[in-house]
C-alpha cells in the first residue's frame, strides 16, 4: 500500500510543481498591474518560466523517456532498451543497471545459446572419432561392395557431423554453410527420396566464399522446414534459398511449400521470438520452434536489434524464415567476442 | 552491389488502440519495384503514411537512404523528402503551367526569379531524354490525368526522390496511360530509384513487380518472387472468384438496352446491345472514352448524338429504370448523417415521391433487406459502419429501387481482397434479382468474373 502511494506521488509529482509554476505566474502578473516595481516582476517571471523548463528538459523528459523504455522492456520488447537510456538518475541506479546487465546480458546468452545450437544439432552425446571411424567403415564396406547410395549418404552423414561437431562458436562462408545444408538435404533424400528438393538463389555467388556468418545458423531452419512443412506434405515438396546482398547486409530468405502454420501456431512462434530470455532453453525441446529462437536470439546478441528474423507462414501456403544479418567480411566479428 | 533504401525494421504502428501494423520488417532496395498486395483494409494507408511522414510509431526504427529517420523513442511528423506518393489527388495547380508547377511549386529547391527560359531548356532535356512529348508553357489542365501522373513522377525523381509509392493507379488511369506509367517507371528503375506499387489486383502485380508483399492484419503473410507469380500460389491468400460465380447462368431474354451510332467527345458511333439480366463489362482503353460514357450514363452530358434506348424508350425519358452508382460511392452515393433505413429509402424517393413515408413501404424495405442486413439495426446512422456493411447499403439501395438497368461506374477500386468477394456477391444479388448489370471500368480486374460479355472501347471506337 505504501508502495502505491509513494508512486502515485512520484508520478503527480510533475503535475504539483506545474500547477505551482502556474500559480506563481499569475500571481506575479497579478502584481504586474498593481505594482509599479515592474523590473522586478519581470525579472521574477523570468526566473520562474526558466525554472519551469529547466524542470521539463532536465527532469520531466528525461524521466517519460526512462519510463518509456521500462514500459518497452515489460511489454516484452528488445532488453537493450534499458541500457541504452542516457538517463540514470542516481549513482545507485546506474550500478543496478549494470548488476542487471551482467546477469541477462550477452555473455551468459551467447554460451547458453551456442550450447542450445549444439544439443540440438547433435540430440545426442556422441564421441565423434568414434562415430566418424564407423561411418568410414561402413562407407568403405559399401564401396567393396558396390552400393554407391550407402557410400554416398555415409559421406555425407560422415560430412555433417564433423561440421556439427567442431567449434559451433566460429564464423564460416556462408558457402560453407550451404555445403552444410546440402549434405543434410542428401542425407534426407536418402530418406524421402526426390520429395525433397533444394534450390538456391543467389545473383553473385562468388560473393558467397567472401562473407561469413555464424556457423550452424541456416541447417537448423531447413531442418525446420524439412521435418515441420514437407514430411507432412503429400507429394514432393521444395525448399529454396535466396540470397539478396547488398552493400553492408545480406537478406537470407528460406523459403518451402510445405503444410505451413495455423495463424495461432504462428502467433505463439512469433511470441516465443520476441522473448530476448534463455527461459526457452528450459523449454520442452520435442516442441517446435525451438530452433528457430536460437538461431534468432543468436542474432540479436551477436549484431544486435537492427538484424534478426522474421516468420511468414500461412496454412497450406509454406513457410518463409527470412534473415537480415550484416555483411562480414572476417571469420571474426569485431563487434563481439562471439 | 544493392544498397538498402528503405528499411523497416520492426515497425508496430499503433492508433487509438487498434495496431495498424505489426512488427514490420521490410527492406527495399535500389532499382526495384516492390509489390504490395493488402489482403484487408488494415494497415495499408498507414504504412504509405510511416513512409511519407515521420508520424509517432509505437516501436521499431525507419531508416531511409542510411539515415534512421524515425524511431519509437524520437518521431518528428517531418516529411521524408526521399519519398514520393502518385496517387488519386492531383498534386498540380491545374491552372498554371507545367513550368511553374515543376520547377516553381517546389519545396526542395528555390530561385529568387524565375527564369523561365532556362526552366523551358532544363525541361526539354529531361523530357526528350524520356522520349514524352510535353511542352512547358501547356497549362496542367491541357494534360491528359497518366501525362499529369508521369509528370509528377519525373518532377519527384528530379528533386531528389528516391522511393516512389505508387497507390492503385489502375483505379484512375486507362490501360494505355498506366501502361505509359510502368515504362517510366522502369526508365526510373535503372537509374536506382525504387517504386513501391499498391495495388490488390495480384495480376496486374505480376506485370511490374520485382517481389511482392503480402499483407494482412498489418502483418506480412508472404513475399512473392517472380517465380512464384502464378494464380495457384495466389490461392492460399485470395478467394477463387471463379468458384464463387460459377453457379451463375447466362440469361436469354430479350433485349433491353440498344444504344445506336453513340457519338460524344471521347466517343465516336458506339453501337452495342444489352439484354435484360446480362453483365456486361464495358472497359475503355483511354480515359477520355470513360468519361463520355460517364457523362452520358449519369445524365450529365446531354449533348450526344446518336440513340439509347431502355425497353424502346429514349434514356431521357427512362430515367427511372436506370440507376447509377458512381465512383467510390462511399463518398458519393451514401449519406452517414441519414439511417440505414433513409439511405434506402431515398433511392425509392426518386422513383415515388409520396412514398417516402408510407409505414408500409418501409416495412416492405426492410423485409426486402432483411436477407442482406440479418438482424442489425436499421435505424442508426452510417457512421460507425465499417467499410464491408457500407457497400451492403450501396447495393441494397439499387436492390429496393429495382431499376432495369443499373451502371457501375469502377466497383472494384480501392477494395481489399475481402471486400471484393463480397462486391462480386452483392453484385450477384443484382444479376439474381433480373436487374442488368453494366460495369464501366478501365481496368478488367475481378468484374471479368461476372461479366458475361466485355467490350473494349479502343481510340473512341468499339
Amino acid at each position: 500500500m505504501k508502495r502505491i502511494k509513494t508512486r502515485y506521488l512520484v508520478e503527480r509529482l510533475w503535475v504539483v510543481i506545474g500547477i505551482m509554476a502556474v500559480f506563481c505566474l499569475l500571481y506575479l502578473l497579478s502584481l504586474w498591474f498593481i505594482s509599479d516595481k515592474r523590473l522586478l516582476i519581470f525579472i521574477f517571471s523570468a526566473m520562474v518560466l526558466s525554472l519551469s523548463l529547466c524542470f521539463v528538459f532536465l527532469v520531466l523528459k528525461p524521466y517519460m523517456k526512462m519510463n518509456d523504455a521500462l514500459k518497452y522492456v515489460l511489454n516484452g520488447y528488445a532488453i537493450m532498451n534499458l541500457y541504452k537510456s542516457h538517463y540514470i538518475f542516481s549513482k545507485e541506479i546506474e550500478s543496478i543497471f549494470l548488476i542487471l546487465e551482467d546477469i541477462i546480458n550477452t555473455k551468459t546468452l551467447i554460451d547458453a545459446t551456442k550450447k542450445q545450437a549444439e544439443y540440438l544439432a547433435l540430440q545426442n552425446q556422441i564421441n565423434p572419432h568414434f562415430l566418424y571411424n564407423t561411418l568410414e567403415s561402413i562407407r568403405a564396406e559399401a564401396i567393396v561392395e558396390d552400393i554407391d547410395s550407402v557410400a554416398h549418404v555415409t559421406e555425407r552423414l560422415a560430412n555433417f557431423y564433423r561440421y556439427t561437431i567442431s567449434n559451433v562458436d566460429r564464423m564460416v562462408t556462408i558457402q560453407d554453410e550451404l555445403s552444410h545444408i546440402e549434405d543434410y538435404i542428401e542425407i534426407q533424400k536418402f530418406r524421402f527420396g526426390d520429395k525433397i528438393n533444394l534450390f538456391i538463389e543467389v545473383d553473385k555467388p562468388e560473393y558467397l566464399k567472401q562473407f561469413f556468418i555464424p556457423k550452424i545458423i541456416l541447417q537448423p531452419i531447413v531442418e525446420n522446414a524439412v521435418y515441420h512443412g514437407l514430411e507432412r506434405k503429400v507429394g514432393p515438396g521444395n525448399i529454396t534459398i535466396r540470397f539478396i546482398f547488398s552493400e553492408q547486409t545480406v537478406n537470407i530468405i528460406i523459403s518451402d511449400d510445405g503444410v505451413g502454420m495455423n495463424e495461432q501456431e504462428l502467433l505463439k512462434l512469433k511470441e516465443k521470438l520476441n522473448i530476448k530470455s534463455i527461459n526457452y532453453l528450459n523449454d520442452d525441446h520435442r516442441r517446435g520452434g525451438i530452433a528457430l529462437v536460437n538461431v534468432s536470439t543468436r542474432i540479436d546478441l551477436l549484431y544486435g536489434e537492427d538484424y534478426g528474423l522474421s516468420i511468414y507462414s500461412v496454412k497450406n501456403g509454406g513457410t518463409d524464415v527470412d534473415l537480415y544479418l550484416p555483411l562480414v567480411k572476417d571469420s571474426i566479428y569485431e563487434k563481439s567476442d562471439y | 552491389m544493392k544498397k538498402v533504401i528503405i528499411n523497416l525494421n520492426n515497425v508496430t504502428y499503433v492508433h487509438r488502440g487498434i495496431s495498424y501494423l505489426n512488427q514490420l520488417n521490410l527492406r527495399i532496395y535500389e532499382s526495384e519495384v516492390v509489390g504490395f498486395i493488402h489482403i484487408d483494409h488494415v494497415g495499408k494507408r498507414q504504412l504509405v503514411e510511416v513512409l511519407e511522414q515521420n508520424v509517432p510509431i509505437h516501436y521499431g526504427k525507419i531508416t531511409i537512404d542510411d539515415m534512421v529517420v524515425n524511431t519509437h523513442f524520437n518521431s518528428n511528423s517531418g516529411f521524408n523528402k526521399s519519398v514520393y506518393i502518385i496517387d488519386s489527388h492531383n498534386k498540380f495547380i491545374q491552372e498554371l503551367t507545367v513550368i511553374d508547377n515543376f520547377f516553381v511549386l517546389n519545396n526542395v529547391k528555390s530561385d529568387f526569379v524565375i527564369h523561365e527560359n532556362k526552366y523551358e531548356e532544363i525541361l526539354k532535356t529531361v523530357l526528350s531524354d524520356l522520349a514524352i512529348d510535353i511542352k512547358g508553357n501547356e497549362l496542367v489542365q491541357d494534360l491528359s490525368l497518366g501525362q499529369q501522373k508521369i509528370l509528377e513522377i519525373i518532377k519527384a525523381v528530379y528533386y531528389g526522390a528516391k522511393f516512389i509509392v505508387v497507390l492503385d493507379i489502375s483505379d484512375f488511369l486507362s490501360v494505355e496511360e498506366m501502361k505509359e506509367i510502368h515504362d517510366i517507371m522502369d526508365t526510373f528503375k535503372v537509374s536506382g530509384v525504387s517504386f513501391g506499387y499498391f495495388c490488390n489486383h495480384h495480376e496486374e502485380q505480376f506485370a511490374i513487380s520485382d517481389r511482392i508483399f503480402l499483407v494482412e492484419n498489418g502483418t506480412i503473410q508472404k513475399i512473392l518472387y517472380p517465380d512464384e507469380y502464378s494464380d495457384d500460389k495466389m490461392l492460399n491468400y485470395s478467394f477463387d472468384f471463379q468458384e464463387m460465380v460459377k453457379d451463375f447462368k447466362t440469361p436469354v431474354l430479350n433485349e433491353l438496352i440498344e444504344i445506336k451510332n453513340l457519338s460524344t467527345e471521347g466517343l465516336s458511333e458506339l453501337s452495342l446491345s444489352v439484354r435484360k439480366g446480362e453483365c456486361v463489362t464495358i472497359l475503355n482503353k483511354s480515359n477520355k472514352s470513360f468519361d463520355a460514357l460517364l457523362g452520358i450514363f449519369s445524365g450529365q452530358d446531354k449533348n450526344y448524338s446518336g440513340s439509347i434506348k431502355i425497353n424502346n424508350v429514349d434514356l431521357e425519358a427512362a430515367r427511372n429504370d436506370i440507376s447509377f452508382v458512381p465512383f467510390n460511392p462511399i463518398d458519393n452515393f451514401l449519406f452517414f448523417d441519414f439511417s440505414i433505413h433513409d439511405n434506402l429509402m431515398l433511392e425509392i424517393n426518386k422513383k415515388y415521391p409520396s412514398k417516402l413515408l408510407n409505414r408500409k413501404v418501409r416495412e416492405k424495405v426492410k423485409e426486402k433487406v432483411s436477407s442482406i442486413f440479418g438482424k442489425r439495426d436499421l435505424n442508426q446512422d452510417l457512421f460507425n459502419l465499417d467499410v464491408y456493411t457500407l457497400y451492403k447499403i450501396v447495393y441494397s439501395k439499387i436492390l429496393v429501387f429495382n431499376p432495369e438497368v443499373v451502371v457501375l461506374v469502377q466497383p472494384f477500386s480501392n477494395a481489399n481482397m475481402y471486400l471484393r468477394q463480397d462486391i462480386i456477391t452483392l453484385i450477384q444479388r443484382l444479376l439474381d434479382s433480373g436487374i442488368t448489370v453494366i460495369i464501366l471500368a478501365v481496368s478488367l480486374s475481378d468484374a471479368k468474373y461476372l461479366s458475361n460479355r466485355i467490350i473494349y472501347v479502343d481510340n473512341l471506337e468499339l
